[in-house]
Formats: C-alpha cells, structure tokens, sequence
C-alpha cells in the first residue's frame, strides 16, 4: 500500500490528469450562519464515559486504539501492573437484579483491561448480562476521579475506586438506539466533564462554569464534611489513606481518611474559601433534605442546618445572562412536577418519607413505578433567584416538568435555550438505572423535537454530566483546579449537524455553555475564561463551541 | 517499391527508438490535510461506504486507489473499489452495487494517505472510489478524514443506512474528503510488433501498387 505521487512529473502527463478531471457541476449555496440556530436543546444523561458506552463506535478513537489497549491498571503503589482485575466488590449487579452476578463470581476473572458486561456469550464464567440490567454503582468523586486518572495515565481506576474491576467494564453500544443516532449525526469523541467527578458539581458547572460556594460558618455550624488531602502525587491531589485502607486494590476497597462534600479551605486559591465538589442538597424543595418543619413557608425550603443542604447560590448563571439578553429558556425534568407539587407529606407531627423525591424500589433501584426523582441534578434550585417564596412566578417560568416540554415541543413554543433532564429511572446511572431505559426516552425525546415546527432551526446536543467512575483511555487536557475531567460522549443532533461526523476537536460540558454564548453574543462567565486559558496555556488552543459539529459558515 | 520498402524501413526504426509512455493519469478530489488540523473523519463500515466520483476519456488501467484515512480504524480490513456509474452519472442502487463494480481489494487504514493496488480497465464514463465494509468480505470500521482541501469542485457520494437497515446511494455535500484513482493508459502495442504491423501494412499497399501496375 505505497501511496503514489499524485502528480506525474511531465507537464503532459500533468494536463492529461487534469484534463481527464471532469467533476460535476455543483449548485453552489451560501451557508447560514450561526443566526440560523433558534433553538438549543441540552440533553443530559448519566454517568457513562465515552468507552463505556461509544468505545468501538467507528471512526472514533476508543478501545480500539494502540493507546487504549496499552493501559494497564496498576496497583495503589502507582507501579505494579494488576496481575487481573480486582473482583466487582459487593457484586457486579445492583441489588434485587436478575441475573445476579456476586463478588466471588468475578474473583480472578478479569483480565487486566477493559470487558464487555454485555457481552452475549459468556466470557468469564458467571453467564450474559444484557444491558436491561442495572450494574452496580462506581465511586464518581472530585479527588477520586483525579486519582483515578492520575495525571493522563488513566491507569489507577481500579485502585481508586469501590467497585473493583467494574471499572474496567463496557457496553456494546450498537445495541442502543442512539448509537443509531450518531451514526446519522455528529459524535463528538474529544469532550470531557467540565468538572472532575460527580453529578453534583456538573450540574452546576454546565450550568455556571462555577464551583459552588460555601461560607465558613455554614461549613462549621452545620458540621458539614470537608475532605482530607494527603500530599499530591505528580501533581495530582490525593486523599489521605486511612490507616485501614488496604494496600492492594486486590484486597479490597480504599479507605481514605475522610472523602468529604467540601473540598479543602482555599483549595481554589489563596482566600477562596470553601467550595463544594460532591453531592449536596438544594437548599428549596424538591430537595432530599426533608423541611425542618411545617411552619409557616417551612416546607418549600430544606432544613438548612442540614451537613449536606447547600445555602442557596448567588454565582451568575447562564440563566442570568440569558434573561439579560432576553433571551428565553427553561430546565425541563422528569418527575420535577411530582417532585416540586409533593415533595414530603407532613403528618401532623413529621414529614413522612418522599414519594416523589429519591423514590427507589425496595432494593434501592429504580423501575417503572419507581421513578427515582434525582434532587441534585436540578442545578437552578440551588440559586437564589429560585427562592419559592421570594421568586415564585420566575421559578415556574424556568423549572418545568417533562411534559411540559414534550407539550411545547409538539407546540412549537419551546424557548430558545432548554436542558432536559430524564428522571433517574430514564437517565442511565449505573446503581440506579440501566443503559436501555435511558436509551429509549433519550430517542423518544430526540424523535419529538424532529417533529417539533421548531426542528428546521434546531441544534440538539445529548451529552452525560459525568463519567460514572467509569475507565476512558483518553488522557485529559491539562485544565484548571476544577477540571476538565475525564471524557465523556456527546452527541449533535441538527439539520445543521454534519452527517456520520466524528468530531475531534477538544470539548467540554461548557461548550454547550460557548455555544449559547456565542449564538446570543452574551458576556463570557469567569469561569469559561478560566477555562480556556488554562486549556490554552496547555494545549496551544481554548475549549471549542461545537461549531465544528455543524455545516453552518463560522 | 525499393523506395517505399526503404521508407517503411525508416519509419520501423523510429517507431523502435522512440518508445510509447505508459501515461500515468492521477486523479484527486482534495490534497492531502492532517487529521489533527481537520479535527474530526466521517466513519465508515458496513452501514456507510463513501467516496468521491471520478471521469475518464479515454481507456485506462487501474493502478491504484486512496484517500486520506483517520487514525481510528478498528484495526480490521476494509473494501475499496472502483465503480462505474449509471448512464444517468448516478451511484447503482445498492443491489447493483457488486455487479457495477470493476475492481475491488481490501486492506486496513492505519491513519494518513494511503492507497491500496488495483487492477482493470476503464472506458471513457463516469466513475465513483469507494471505501466501505460488509462487501467483499470486510468486516473493519474507519473514516475519511474531514476538511481536505479541495481541488476543483469534487463530486462526493456515500451509500447510507437512512435508518431502514437498507444502504441507499445518496450524495454527501457537506465537506470535503480526499480520495485518489492512479491509472495508466489501457495496454498499447509494443513498439516492435506496431512496427512490424506498420511493415506489412506497407508491404501490402506495395504489393497492391505493383499488382496495379501489372
């Protein structure tokens, strides 16, 4: 397979080739611009990095690559090459699943790289796991998402998380639907979580470009949990090893000193103060932190000396800069009408358990009578400006349920700017949720705005907020102390998107944040500026706006 | 007829000094752009094949085809061919697609210009380079590499899964790939036998004359 020169080195033979070019006139159009985009919809699922589920999608750099299969996990000393994977501790599937797959079946099982959980023949010995079964939960925390990666190596995913070998799996993604759906679309495999670890903090990154704050009395008073840092590692941040913590990833779990919500005094610089880096809860209902009590407006509100009610949030959002422009938009959810009408029964004398809000099956798994409404991923009821009380005709402008999308879609009044977010049962969290249920109201949304009178000037984007604790082999761009984090898929779905595409350019969540500001020419949030200039200062380019996914003229 | 013997002498000599070319003719719908500065390729497997159309004037042997191929192959091989099109300068339907092919080779794209050897021979008409999978035996996944620069104005054209698990020929206007056809003119007489050919035929035209004149 020599490649020929193209051109032959006679001038006769130069004008015979040429001369023998006859291509087809083509009509000739001048692209829109960017102007033509009237609507941006942001769907966000759960917890998937790009391997997990678009490794072996083609033309795209997955587990395929010379890069992917040379990783090896090694062990919690940094060096040593596991000799198998860890066993899935405490099993490879969630609780009350059928079939169920335990610890001791994939004890010494795993070979040392990544393996399909879907695999339909069976590989190690415990029988088929098809994708409509919920897997177990994975460890997807700030500190430990950054020691998981260590530093680009991606190669102590194992060692740093609770699940054992779990890590390492992956899903045949042609089997989903929206696998489909790429094909016909753009994929984007060079975007990554905007922050490091949960779902938490990537809701308000997608949302903000920002780390939420917390003042020092709070943290105090309220005994929230603030993490224990050991000395870094090559420059990445460790938490502090307990005594207890075994030193092989073969043995068992790690066990850190104290794996907190709140990341270290001044942790983002000198001054800062605390920020919040995992799971707390929204200070308004629907919150899971229940209504201290009944009195009065009490029970919009969650108990605010609650260790995991965060106060409310004061950071600009792209909400705020899309209302100064007056420019509309909306956070449709599923199960947010349920959640925010009814989100605890009082009693007479407590509130009783939700029924709205974290409402898993007995098992702790959500299923179709089970919807498992996830409080945290509603990242606009952390803010002030959503007070129930102090704003409520605002909230119920901007927080919506999904059927009110759904409605608006078929009516052609979706606002220019939306986020979706599929309730837990539809959202694809490993624990809680499994890949199919996700898959089919992700296309079920997809198919109705195409049938939205909206579609023509539309640009959908489906990405996941965090990567579940799940390996990707990419290593990260180089960012801030917030992120990037490891990559993630996204998905760009528009009459405007380039067809069967495979976009390389390096993205992060914030880019549908670029995208947004670029279309409306809104203010540049500190945090996108921070951003790409940290990203700049490594890699020689800033974060793209997705522009790239679409044949509009830039 | 001495004279004319000896000028068909003359001229059987110039014919095997001066040797006929092997015209190489090359064809390409772009020059050559680096996948980290295109930033992204166009997949293809056994629910895309993709490639760009190509005319020809005059007989032609296939030497080779090529284009400009991501570094994400899945490592398997994959088909590229030479297809003629209709006589309406359209893609056969996909039915059509084994029997209007005139050459056909597999190989596996590792990422950059590369071009696989092919053999046949082309009439004047119109043809398309294809690359694909779940044909001629491959079974491998790669791209084309977007934003290549183009030269002239390239005809592009793909066969698609439009969602019905049938691949369709349609066209693909939205950027630009590079894709390559080497040829060389179709296969000439050697210098020797035209010239012997050249000798008898002025050895009939003399004998034809001398019978004339008896």
């Amino acid at each position: 397979m020599n490649f020929r020169p193209i051109l032959a080195p006679m001038p006769a033979l130069l004008a015979s080739a040429f001369a023998a070019m006859s291509f087809s006139a083509k009509a000739t159009t001048t692209q829109p611009g960017i102007e033509a985009i009237q609507n941006i919809v942001v769907i966000y699922a759960e917890n998937r990095s790009f391997d997990n589920l678009f490794g072996k999608f083609p033309g795209a750099n997955g587990l395929n690559s010379a890069a992917a299969k040379a990783i090896k996990q090694v062990d919690r000393d940094g060096s040593t090459a596991l000799s198998v994977l860890p066993p899935a501790w405490s099993g490879l599937t969630a609780a009350g699943q059928t079939p169920a797959v335990t610890q001791a079946q994939t004890t010494n099982v795993w070979p040392n790289a990544p393996f399909q959980i879907d695999a339909s023949t069976d590989l190690f010995g415990y029988g088929t796991v098809p994708n409509t079964v919920v897997t177990r939960d994975l460890y997807h925390r700030f500190f430990e998402n950054q020691m998981q990666a260590n530093g680009g190596k991606n190669d102590m995913f194992a060692a740093w998380g609770d699940s054992g070998g779990v890590v390492m799996g992956y899903f045949d993604g042609s089997k989903t639907q929206l696998w489909n759906i790429a094909k016909q679309y753009t994929l984007a495999d060079n975007f990554y979580e905007g922050a490091w670890g949960g779902s938490f903090l990537n809701h308000q990154y997608l949302i903000c470009a920002c780390v939420p704050t917390v003042d020092a009395a709070t943290v105090g008073n309220n005994h929230m949990t603030v993490a224990v840092l050991g000395s870094p590692v090559n420059g990445v941040p460790q938490l502090a090893l307990s005594s207890s913590s075994p030193a092989s990833a073969l043995s068992g779990k790690p066990v850190f000193t104290l794996s907190g919500n709140i990341a270290p005094v001044d942790y983002f610089g000198a001054g800062d103060g605390y920020r919040a880096v995992n799971t707390m809860q929204p200070a308004y209902q629907p919150s899971g932190n229940k209504p201290i009590n009944n009195s009065g407006n009490n029970a919009l509100y969650a108990a605010p000396s609650a260790a995991t009610t965060l106060p409310p949030q004061t950071q600009t959002t792209i909400g705020d800069l899309l209302d100064g422009a007056n420019i509309g938009w909306a956070w449709y959810s599923g199960g947010w009408a349920a959640a925010s009408s009814t989100p605890y029964v009082w009693n007479g004398s407590s509130f009783n358990n939700s029924t709205t809000i974290y409402n898993t099956n007995s098992f702790g798994t959500s299923d179709a009578s089970h919807s498992d409404f996830q409080a945290h991923h509603q990242p606009f009821n952390y803010f002030a400006s959503m007070d129930p009380v102090a704003h409520p005709a605002y909230r119920a402008a901007h927080l919506k349920d999904r059927s009110d999308l759904y409605t608006d879609a078929a009516n052609g009044t979706l606002p220019p700017v939306v986020f979706y977010k599929p309730v837990g049962f539809q959202n694809q969290h490993p624990g809680y949720a499994n890949v199919t249920d996700a898959d089919a109201e992700i296309v079920n949304t997809i198919k109705a705005l195409q049938q939205s009178p909206q579609w023509s000037n539309m640009v959908v984007v489906v990405t996941y907020d965090e990567f579940g604790g799940q390996f990707d082999h990419a290593p990260v761009p180089k960012g801030d102390l917030v992120g990037p984090g490891t990559r993630i898929p996204a998905i760009v779905i528009s009459p405007f998107a380039k067809k069967g595409f495979v976009d390389h350019t390096v993205y992060d969540t914030a880019s549908v944040l670029r995208l947004i500001t670029r279309r409306w020419s809104l203010a540049t949030l500190p945090g996108l500026q921070a951003r790409d200039a940290a990203v700049t200062a490594s890699t020689g380019k800033p974060m793209g706006d997705l522009t790239n996914a679409l044949t509009l003229a830039h | 007829m001495k004279s004319i013997f000896g000028a068909t002498l003359l001229a059987a000599a110039t014919l095997t000094l001066t040797p006929v070319l092997a015209q190489a003719s090359a064809y390409q719908s772009a020059t050559f752009v680096d996948e980290a500065t295109a930033g992204g390729d166009y997949f293809l497997d056994n629910t895309r094949y993709l490639g760009a159309v190509f005319s020809v004037t005059a007989n032609e042997s296939l030497t080779s085809i090529g284009g400009n191929f991501t570094v994400n192959g899945d490592g398997n091989a994959i088909f590229g061919a030479v297809v003629r099109l209709t006589s309406a300068d359209t893609l056969p339907a996909i039915s059509d697609l084994a029997a209007s092919t005139v050459s056909e080779a597999l190989f596996t794209p590792t990422g950059g210009d590369q071009s696989v050897a092919l053999t046949g021979t082309l009439t004047a008409g119109k043809y398309a380079v294809l690359f694909g999978s779940g044909l001629f035996g491959a079974t491998g996944a790669s791209g084309l590499v977007a934003s290549q620069n183009p030269v002239g104005t390239p005809t592009f054209v793909q066969y698609a899964d439009n969602g019905s698990g049938v691949l369709a020929a349609d066209t693909f206007n939205f950027d630009t790939l590079r894709v390559t056809m080497n040829t060389v003119a179709a296969p000439v007489p050697e210098p020797e036998s035209f010239a012997l050919a050249a000798v008898s035929l002025l050895l009939l035209v003399g004998q034809s004359l001398r019978t004339r004149r008896q």
